[in-house]
């Protein structure tokens, strides 16, 4: 079996924007914490890019959470319709 | 890097201080820049045909000393700025704020290019075999008794030259253009949505129109003063941008820098004008 085709790999979904509004912060502000152009963040944001473990970590230390916290395969539940947070739910 | 960033207030992460017809004319959505990508190939494959063929090019007169139209010398640099903006230079080598998926793209970008490059070339040299050797036929008065042996080795050297030059142009255009088809809407489109400006569709079509009413009028017309379609619409557009981020249209330092370009070019088509009346 080769190599998956880009088209043909799972899309990664992710939290960033709610988690940058429960910050306040631009998405200039989060890019200069982290180390990456502005766009990049938007572009992570609407599942433009997908990133490397390296900016992964660096995202996670910066919010303090897991990457699972942030990154995910499957769509995260809308928070209206969570009846407990992740921790809880752990 | 693990401390959590003070909560401050979100402020505005790109205030331009002047939008300048650069701005303006900037394409920041994939759908435009793929239409600029397509049109600069379209110059290109223009550009070749002016080369090889006196008809799409200015004073053809069949004794192989067609002029290519002024508008190619002003759009042919133009459009490949507006893509290169597009892009927000990602091609540029060593630039200190690429981060890992700038690289990415850029890297994807070369990867692709230097395979359609190759293409360019082989059918660049198809060119120079189809039209090169027929032109040096006619200027070396090759005749018939001449084998094929004998004059594939005599080249006429403007299409040595016109060849070099058109491959040059592709090779700095297909990174930039394989990026600007690639690469996703830019962010400043979400800014800009709601600007009440002039839309990205209906800004390509003002000057895409300009752009081929001009061409033809140069092609068709032998009128180089055509041109002045496409530089006048690209004033439009820049005067719209302005006025759309609640600029003045012009600023005082920009007026007297465009009374003096416009004088210089009044000059400019009225000297050409005197000297065509008086050779013929």
């Amino acid at each position: 079996m080769g190599r998956r085709s880009k088209e043909a790999e799972k899309p990664i979904f992710n939290r960033l924007p709610v988690l940058r509004a429960e910050r306040h912060l631009s998405r200039q502000q989060l890019a200069e914490a982290i180390g990456v152009n502005y766009q990049t963040i938007g572009y992570l944001e609407r599942g433009d890019y997908s990133p490397s473990l390296d900016l992964a970590f660096r995202l996670a230390e910066f919010f303090d959470l897991p990457i699972e916290a942030i990154f995910a395969r499957e769509p995260f539940t809308p928070t209206s319709r969570q009846t407990s947070t992740p921790e809880e739910a752990q | 890097m693990s401390t959590m960033a003070a909560p401050t207030p979100a402020t505005a992460p790109h205030e331009r201080p002047e939008v300048t017809w650069r701005d303006a004319a900037t394409p920041l959505s994939r759908a435009s820049r793929r239409r600029w990508t397509g049109c600069y190939v379209v110059l290109l494959m223009l550009l070749a045909a002016g080369i090889v063929d006196d008809a799409f090019a200015v004073s053809g007169d069949g004794d192989g000393d067609g002029d290519i139209p002024l508008i190619m010398f002003i759009a042919v640099p133009v459009v490949f700025g507006m893509l290169r903006r597009g892009t927000r230079r990602i091609t540029a080598l060593d630039h200190p704020e690429l981060d890992e998926r700038d690289i990415h793209a850029r890297t994807s970008a070369y990867r692709i290019a230097f395979p359609l490059l190759a293409l360019v070339v082989l059918a660049g040299l198809g060119l120079l075999a189809a039209f090169g050797l027929e032109e040096s036929k006619r200027s070396t008065r090759i005749d018939a008794q001449t084998t094929l042996t004998e004059a594939i080795f005599v080249i006429h050297p403007w299409a040595l030259i016109g060849l070099g030059l058109w491959i040059a142009l592709w090779a700095a255009f297909l990174p930039t253009g394989t990026l600007a088809w690639r690469e996703p809407d830019a962010l400043e489109l979400e800014l800009t949505a709601d600007g009440g400006g002039l839309g990205e569709a209906i800004r390509d079509a003002v000057l895409g129109v300009a752009l081929a009413a001009g061409l033809a009028i140069s092609l068709l017309a032998e009128m180089d003063a055509a041109a002045l379609l496409f530089v006048a619409a690209l004033a439009l557009v820049g005067a719209l941008g302005r006025r759309a981020a609640g600029q003045p249209a012009m600023s005082r330092q920009r007026k007297w820098r465009v009374a003096i370009g416009l004088t210089l070019l009044m000059a400019f088509v009225a000297i050409a004008i005197v000297s065509s009346s008086g050779g013929g």
